[in-house]
């Protein structure tokens, strides 16, 4: 069952489209996964991912571009013959086969022979805790085995690429979350290059080597978990990716790498510019609640770029608290406080707070206007 | 198997409905199916009762006792064994190829996008609307000595003397095909319709190329379809009378028509009966042998 991870490959895809008709489903999707890689892509509903990966796979036909397994130019390859992996979003199994035969057919297809077959089976079913059930339909299964079904089905034929479609989306989160773990446990192990869709964000950050995050049939972004977390580039991508704030600003001014901007209450900061920013563009300002210090009046940590508010209210969400500061002109930012170390004294609504953060924690975005 | 898991199958409902309500339930559903089973009680199981009977007696009217010389008359006959095999033969062969022919339609019509397919479907519809023998004299106009083809045909040069296609089991064969299709085709649609899309394609991707797809999956998934459409053209072929009387000009005997002339003409109405009831459990047994080979092979 091991695949030692010098085996897997690598794919490519360099500039590939696809329209459907007269509706664009990919527009130019440039990426190199890398072998061994587990990938995730991860963008709102119709930007393209399934349809991308169906090209992978074979299923469509890009209009343009090269998609490349292992080195090699598959675009005219039969999907048949791309010995791959896949997981369909409704995990697809054979309903006139039992579960034993579903994961067998990739092995039959291959023409090998019975007792090879068997062993392997009985080999990936084990892996994925199936044993007991390799005689039922997949319709006397639950949702979370007919996905273990599914996931056994696609690594027995030692694919060179595994290709994931949502395929938890369908479970509750507990099942989610524990065949979250499973797929990267058995990913390594079996070191298959990967890649995994989704539109949970969370889901994209715990699973993935590198996310890539896509916008109407473009990848606007790729990069580690922590990359695209900690430095969107752009407002799409941060507000994809977790929760943020978002204030409206003008620049006053930029010099010597420093950018001054006033926000719509008359409140000033100065925080790090982006190549492209100048005086007088209208801008985003965008940060994490949990880079956001919640402060007495006047008080801050060093270092510290102020803003200063008023305590509007506070939510409660057990191991946090989120407090919404309201920083004049009808604009509201967020700071995430820990519960960590007891309760805090949280200050008393409708009071003077300041709010405190790291001027790189400060994300200037142009205005989308 | 995970204990997240394995829970989820049995708890709900575990006490029964009230008593009063489930029988309350049986009662109303017991009034549904009343017309429906009554017709077919009515319409089925008394004149089958009656033939029975009928084939047993000595003679009809006025009979005098019960026997089983008919059946032995008939089962021992040259002349009506061939009939018997004949009937089979039609039966299967018209099965067999509104199947192989049906199916390539019934798959288009029920998965294809396009927007001609209602087009299509209309055609198989409409042939339904006009009788049988409006389309099988169309039949023997296109195929008669002076028809459509020979027409084309002397036209051409082709020939000099007029094909004789108007006679014998294949055109039998072809206006039986042409009445049935659209049955075969209209039971395979309704379940070719429900096959998911994504089970052919997890197919494609585990390394099957279309034809073995078609034997491992699609054709599997398909075979629901393909048993009620056969058993339905074959009754319907084994119990024909117009078509084979039609377009066999009299010399492809089927036994619904020797039946006929065993009753009607001959006024033998015990031997006919007798022959009525060997063409009925001769179709059941077809069928139930069928079904049997269908159960044994849908499994792979
Ligand atoms: N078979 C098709 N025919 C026409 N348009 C299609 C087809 N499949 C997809 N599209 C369109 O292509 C675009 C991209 O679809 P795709 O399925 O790749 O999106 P996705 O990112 O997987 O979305 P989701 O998260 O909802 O699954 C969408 O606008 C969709 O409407
Ligand atoms: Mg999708």
């Amino acid at each position: 069952m091991m695949i030692s991870s010098s085996d897997a490959v690598g794919v490519d895809l360099r500039g590939v489209r696809k329209w459907y008709g007269a509706v664009p489903a990919v527009r130019d999707v440039s990426l190199a996964i890398r072998p061994g890689e587990i990938v995730s892509f991860l963008g709102p509903s119709g930007c393209g991912k399934t349809t991308t990966l169906r090209m992978i796979a074979g299923l469509e036909h890009p209009d343009a571009g090269e998609i490349r397994i292992g080195g090699g130019l598959v675009n005219d390859v039969a999907p048949w013959k791309r010995n791959i992996g896949m997981v369909f979003q409704n995990y697809a199994l054979f309903p006139h086969m039992s579960v034993a035969e579903n994961v067998a057919f990739g092995l039959a297809m291959r023409r090998e022979g019975r007792a090879e077959i068997d062993a392997k089976v009985a080999a990936a079913m084990a892996q994925v805790r199936l044993t007991p059930l390799a005689d039922r339909r997949p319709s006397q299964l639950s949702g979370g085995q007919r996905q273990r079904v599914a996931l056994a089905r696609a690594i027995v034929t030692r694919p060179s690429v595994l290709l994931l479609d949502e395929p938890l989306a369908a479970l509750d989160r507990k099942l989610r979350e524990q065949m979250q773990v499973e797929i990267r446990q058995l990913q390594r192990e079996v070191g298959i290059t990967t890649v995994f869709v989704t539109h949970d964000q969370e889901e994209a950050l715990t699973l993935s080597d590198r996310v890539v995050v896509m916008e109407a049939g473009r990848v606007v972004q790729t990069g580690t978990p922590a990359e695209v977390y900690e430095r969107p580039r752009s407002r799409f991508v941060s507000d994809f990716i977790g929760f943020t704030n978002a204030v409206a600003g003008r620049i006053e001014a930029v010099e010597g790498g420093t950018a001054t901007v006033t926000m719509r209450s008359g409140q000033t900061i100065r925080v790090p510019a982006e190549a492209g920013l100048a005086a007088a563009q209208a801008v985003d300002l965008v940060v994490r609640p949990e880079k956001v210090e919640l402060n007495p009046p006047a008080e801050a940590r060093p270092g510290r770029a102020l803003v200063s508010g008023t305590l509007r209210h506070s939510v409660y969400t057990g191991a946090v608290t989120y407090h919404h500061v309201d920083i004049g002109a009808g604009e509201t930012l967020i700071a995430m406080a820990s519960n960590g170390d007891g309760h805090g004294e949280a200050p008393v609504l409708g009071s003077p707070v300041t709010l405190g953060f790291r001027p790189e924690n400060m994300l200037v975005f142009a205005s989308a206007v | 198997m995970s204990t997240a898991v394995s829970g989820s199958t049995d708890v709900p409902f575990a006490s029964a409905p009230p008593r009063r309500i489930v029988h309350r339930r049986t009662f109303g559903l017991g009034l549904l199916l009343a017309p429906g089973l009554l017709i077919l009680t009515a319409g089925l199981l008394w004149p089958c009762l009656t033939m029975l009977q009928v084939s047993l007696q000595d003679r009809f009217p006025d009979p005098t006792g019960y026997t089983l010389d008919h059946y032995r008359a008939v089962l021992t006959d040259a002349y009506y064994l061939r009939i018997i095999g004949r009937t089979f033969l039609l039966a299967g062969v018209v099965t067999l190829l509104t199947a192989v022919l049906g199916f390539p339609v019934a798959w288009y019509l029920a998965r294809s996008s396009s927007r001609r397919k209602h087009l299509i479907f209309l055609g198989i519809i409409a042939p339904l609307l006009v009788s049988i023998i409006v389309r099988t004299l169309g039949w023997t106009i296109i195929l008669g000595n002076e028809g459509l083809v020979n027409a084309i045909l002397r036209g051409l040069g082709v020939i000099d003397e007029p094909l004789k296609l108007m006679q014998g089991f294949w055109s039998v064969v072809l206006g039986m095909v042409h009445i049935l299709l659209p049955f075969m085709i209209l039971s395979v649609a309704a379940v070719v319709g429900k096959i998911d899309r994504s089970c052919l394609e997890a197919a494609t991707v585990l390394g099957a190329d279309p034809l073995r797809r078609f034997l491992k999956v699609a054709l599997p998934l398909s075979v629901q379809g393909i048993a009620s459409g056969s058993v339905i053209v074959f009754c319907l072929t084994v119990g024909a009378f117009v078509t084979p009387v039609m377009l066999g000009r009299g010399q492809v005997s089927v036994l619904a028509v020797t039946i006929h002339e065993q009753m009607v003409v001959l006024v033998d109405w015990p031997t006919g009966a007798a022959a009525a009831m060997i063409l009925t459990s001769g179709t059941l047994v077809v069928l139930a042998a069928y079904g049997l080979f269908l159960r044994r092979h849908a499994r792979r």
